[in-house]
C-alpha cells in the first residue's frame, strides 16, 4: 500500500514535469508561428512524447479515464507529427486545454479520488473537440485495400525487463491480417558467458498482408515504437515509410521514465538509462543540513580542546576535519538550491493567457533562468512575482493601439531575468509599458490620506508608495487583476523572506519590479544582542540603526527619536529576564514595513551568520521567537520575531505570564 | 547425430519449471548452461511449462546455439499448448518436435 502511494506520487509527480514540457514546447511552437511543422519537428516530438508517457503509466495504474484521454490527444499529434494536421492557434489553444484537464486529473490522482472526474464537462468538450479533428482525417484513408508490409522490428533491450509484452503486438497483427512470413532473429545475442536474459536482443523481420493503410499499421506499433527501432516498409510501392526513426536520446528518455516507475516497485535500476538528476524528500535533505549543522558545532567542540591541550598534531587534524565540515556544509546547502527557471516556466502560459484575454500582443523574455536560489524560496516567491507580471500586463503594456500611435512595436516585452548579486539573487520583472502614472499616484495617495496634500514626495518615495497597504490605481477592475490583493501583500510576502522591492519607472518607457532575496531561508545575517546573560540575534535585514541611551536617567514607554516618538520593549520584561543595573543600556531600532520600534538590550555583541533552527514543538506556540541558533561557542540564541514584537510594542499590555522560562534554559542542557 | 554408446553420449533430461518467464530467466540461465556442459544429449522437458514469454523463448534460442557452438544436442520435449503457440507465432523451433514424445534412450 505505502509502495503504491509512493509510485502514485512519483508518477504524478512525473505527469506534472511532462505537462509543463508539453505546455512549453507549445508555447514554443505558437511563438515561432511558422505553422509549419516540420520546423517544429523538436517540439512536437516532445508533446507527443509527454502525452505518450503520460498514457503508458496510467495505464500501469489503470486509470482509465486518463488513459482513455490521453490516447486521443496522441492520436492527434499523432497526426499532427505524419503532417496530416497542420499545427495552427486553434489546436495549440486546445491542446494547452487538455493539459490543464490532464492536470487536474492527476490532481484527482494525488488525492485518491481518481473515481471522480474532476471537471468531466470539460473533458467531454475537449474530446469532442480532438474527435472532430480525428473524424475529418478519418473519411478520405477509408477503407484501404489489401495492403503488403515489410517491419524491421528492433525491440529496445530493456522491453521485457519493463515488463512490456511484444508478442501482444504480433499476436495483434495476426488478427488484423496475415504474417505472411516472419523470421525472429537473435543475432545480436552475445556469447552466452555475456548473455543477459532480460535483455532483450532480438529482431523480428516480418511480411504483413492486412486492410490497413500506415496509420493503422503505426496505430499497432505505437506502444513500441518510442524504445524500439522500426521500419516499415510498403511492399506495394517502394516507398519506405519511417514510423518512428527514434532519436537515442529519446529512447534513453522513454527507458528512463518507464524504468523510474519500475524502480519504485521493484527497486531496480535500468542500467540503460544514465540519470543525471535524483529527487530526494526535503524532509531527508533538511535533516542531512541539520546533522551538518550538529557537526560544524562538534568540530569546533574537537578544535577547542585541540587548543586547550596544546597538542600540535591534533591541531592540525582537527584543523583539517575543520576545513572539510566547512566545506561540507556548503556543499549541503547548495543541495537545497534550485534553478529559479522552476518558477520563471509558469510565465510563458501565464503570459500568454493574459494576453489573448486582453488583446494585448505581449512577448515574454526570459533570461538567467540557471541563476539557483533555495527551493523554500521558489514555492513562495511566486505568488508575488505572478501578480507583478498580471501586472505590467494588465496596467503596463498599453493596448496595441496606443502603442503604434507613440510608434512603439506592436507587441509589449515582459522582461524577467535573474542574476546572483553580493550575497542575494535579484528578480527583476520589467516591462515596456507606459510606466506608472505620477500624476494620479499622487492623487490617490493624497485622496487615501498616505500624503498630507502639501506634501512633495521625492520621486523615489511617490513610486514606493504602490507598495502601502490598499492602493490600487487600476480604474477598472479586471478578472485577471485588481482582485483586491495588492503590491502590499506582494511586499509583505517578500519580506517575509528576508527580501525587499523596489520599483523603478519611466514615463513611456516602462516600469521595472526588483526583487531582491537572500539565498536561503536556512542563513540569516543576524545581529547579537545581550540582555542579562542571554543572547539574542535579530536578523539585521530589521535592524535601522542603534543608539546608547546610558546618559538617559529612566527611560519611559516611549522615546522621541529624530522627532518621532518610538515606542520601546524592554527584552528583560517581555521574557520576564532578572533586570539587572547595568552601567549601558542600549536601544535597537528595528524596522518591519511602516513600523518601528526601539528594543532595549544590556549589549550589543555584532554581525554574525546564523544557521535557523525552528524550535522543538514544545516551544512553537511561543510568540516573539523565531528559532534559534547556534553561536561559535556552542552557545543556544534564540532568534527574534521583529514583526511580532513590533506589533505587540503597539499593544502595551503584553508580556510573557509570570514564572515563564526561556527555551534557552531547556535547550542549554 | 547418432548416438551409441561408444560415444560415451550422456542422455540428460531436465525438467523446465512452470515458469518460463522474465521472472526466472535470469535463474534459469546458468542451470540450464551448466546442464548442456555436463551432457552431450539434453533433453529440456516443458510438459510442466505454464507461462511462457519472449524472455524464455530467448533463453531456448540461446541454448540451441550453444548446443550447436559446443557440438551437442538439444531436444525440447513435451511443449504444452503455450510453448507451442508460441514456437509458432516466432516460427522457431519448427523441427524441434516439440510436440512429441521423447525418443526413447538409446
Amino acid at each position: 500500500m505505502k509502495d503504491d502511494l509512493e509510485a502514485r506520487k512519483a508518477l504524478v509527480h512525473e505527469a506534472h514535469e511532462l505537462l509543463a514540457e508539453m505546455e512549453a514546447a507549445l508555447l514554443l511552437i505558437e511563438n515561432s508561428g511558422s505553422g509549419g511543422n516540420g520546423s517544429n519537428k523538436q517540439q512536437i516530438d516532445a508533446i507527443f512524447r509527454a502525452a505518450h508517457t503520460i498514457k503508458g503509466s496510467a495505464s500501469l495504474f489503470g486509470f482509465d479515464r486518463i488513459v482513455g484521454f490521453t490516447h486521443i490527444v496522441e492520436n492527434v499529434l499523432d497526426h499532427v507529427r505524419g503532417g496530416r494536421l497542420p499545427f495552427d492557434g486553434a489546436l495549440v489553444s486546445t491542446l494547452l486545454g487538455c493539459g490543464d484537464y490532464v492536470a487536474l486529473l492527476m490532481q484527482a490522482v494525488d488525492n485518491g479520488m481518481e473515481q471522480h472526474d474532476p471537471d468531466a464537462a470539460r473533458g467531454a468538450a475537449l474530446e469532442k473537440v480532438l474527435q472532430a479533428l480525428l473524424d475529418r482525417l478519418a473519411k478520405p484513408a477509408a477503407a484501404p485495400g489489401l495492403q503488403r508490409w515489410h517491419c524491421s522490428l528492433r525491440l529496445h533491450p530493456d522491453v521485457l525487463r519493463d515488463g512490456m509484452d511484444p508478442l501482444a503486438l504480433l499476436r495483434h497483427l495476426s488478427q488484423l491480417g496475415e504474417i505472411t512470413a516472419l523470421e525472429t532473429l537473435a543475432s545480436a545475442m552475445p556469447a552466452a558467458d555475456s548473455m543477459d536474459p532480460e535483455t532483450c536482443y532480438l529482431t523480428f523481420e516480418l511480411d504483413f498482408a492486412g486492410m490497413l493503410g500506415a496509420a493503422e499499421i503505426a496505430d499497432v506499433f505505437e506502444f513500441f515504437r518510442e524504445g524500439d527501432n522500426l521500419a516499415i516498409t510498403a511492399l506495394a510501392e517502394p516507398v519506405v515509410v519511417q514510423i518512428a526513426a527514434v532519436a537515442p536520446d529519446m529512447a534513453g528518455h522513454q527507458a528512463g521514465t518507464v524504468a523510474a516507475h519500475l524502480s519504485t516497485l521493484r527497486q531496480e535500476e535500468s542500467p540503460g538509462a544514465e540519470q543525471r538528476s535524483i529527487r530526494i524528500d526535503v524532509e531527508k535533505l533538511d535533516y542531512l543540513i541539520d546533522l551538518v549543522g550538529e557537526l560544524v558545532i562538534a568540530g569546533a567542540g574537537a578544535s577547542l580542546i585541540a587548543r586547550v591541550k596544546r597538542d600540535q598534531v591534533f591541531k592540525e587534524a582537527a584543523q583539517t576535519i575543520e576545513g572539510l565540515v566547512d566545506q561540507l556544509r556548503a556543499a549541503s546547502l547548495s543541495l537545497r538550491m534550485v534553478p529559479i527557471n522552476e518558477v520563471f516556466r509558469r510565465f510563458p502560459r501565464l503570459v500568454r493567457d493574459m494576453s489573448h484575454t486582453m488583446g494585448k500582443a505581449v512577448e515574454l523574455n526570459i533570461s538567467g533562468a540557471e541563476t539557483e536560489l533555495d527551493k523554500a524560496m521558489v514555492d513562495k516567491i511566486i505568488d508575488p512575482m505572478i501578480h507583478i507580471v498580471r501586472n505590467a500586463v494588465a496596467h503596463g503594456i498599453e493596448p496595441a493601439a496606443l502603442r503604434a500611435r507613440l510608434g512603439k512595436p506592436e507587441a509589449g516585452v515582459v522582461h524577467l531575468s535573474a542574476a546572483h548579486e553580493s550575497g542575494g539573487i535579484v528578480i527583476d520583472i520589467s516591462d515596456d509599458g507606459g510606466g506608472l502614472d505620477r500624476v494620479r499616484i499622487l492623487a490617490k495617495a493624497r485622496a487615501s490620506g498616505l500624503l498630507k496634500s502639501d506634501q512633495i514626495p521625492t520621486e523615489h518615495e511617490l513610486l514606493q508608495l504602490i507598495f502601502a497597504p490598499g492602493f490600487s490605481t487600476a480604474e477598472t477592475v479586471t478578472e485577471l487583476s485588481g482582485r483586491g490583493v495588492g503590491m502590499d501583500v506582494v511586499r509583505q510576502n517578500i519580506e517575509a523572506l528576508h527580501g525587499t522591492v523596489q520599483v523603478r519607472s519611466m514615463p513611456a518607457l516602462g516600469t521595472t519590479v526588483s526583487i531582491r532575496l537572500p539565498l536561503t531561508t536556512a542563513i540569516i545575517m543576524g545581529f547579537q544582542v545581550m540582555v542579562g546573560d542571554t543572547v539574542f540575534v535579530m536578523p539585521l535585514d530589521r535592524v535601522v540603526e542603534c543608539l546608547d541611551i546610558s546618559n538617559y536617567d529612566s527611560v519611559g514607554e516611549h522615546i522621541v527619536l529624530h522627532d518621532v516618538p518610538l515606542k520601546l520593549v524592554s527584552l528583560a520584561q517581555v521574557f520576564n529576564l532578572p533586570l539587572r543595573a547595568t552601567r549601558r543600556r542600549n536601544l535597537v531600532v528595528v524596522e518591519h514595513g511602516e513600523h518601528r520600534a526601539g528594543i532595549l538590550v544590556d549589549g550589543l555583541m555584532g554581525e554574525c551568520q546564523a544557521v535557523i533552527k525552528p524550535l522543538g514543538p514544545l516551544f512553537a506556540h511561543l510568540k516573539g521567537l523565531n528559532g534559534s541558533t547556534i553561536l561559535g561557542d556552542g552557545r543556544v540564541a534564540l532568534i527574534l520575531d521583529i514583526p511580532h514584537l513590533i506589533h505587540q510594542a503597539r499593544t502595551p499590555e503584553w508580556r510573557m505570564q509570570p514564572g515563564f522560562d526561556l527555551p534557552a534554559v531547556a535547550v542549554e542542557q | 547425430m547418432s548416438q551409441s554408446l561408444n560415444d560415451l553420449t550422456i542422455v540428460a533430461t531436465l525438467n523446465a519449471g512452470a515458469d518460463l518467464t522474465i521472472a526466472e530467466v535470469a535463474a534459469l540461465k546458468p542451470c540450464w548452461l551448466r546442464a548442456l556442459d555436463d551432457s552431450a544429449h539434453l533433453i529440456l522437458d516443458l510438459a510442466a511449462v505454464e507461462q511462457f514469454d519472449l524472455a524464455g523463448a530467448q533463453l531456448l534460442l540461446l541454448m540451441q546455439r550453444e548446443a550447436v557452438t559446443q557440438g551437442k544436442q538439444l531436444q525440447l520435449a513435451h511443449g504444452s499448448g503455450v510453448v507451442r503457440e508460441l514456437f509458432q507465432l516466432l516460427r522457431i523451433f519448427d523441427n524441434a518436435a516439440a510436440g512429441t514424445p521423447v525418443p526413447a534412450t538409446p
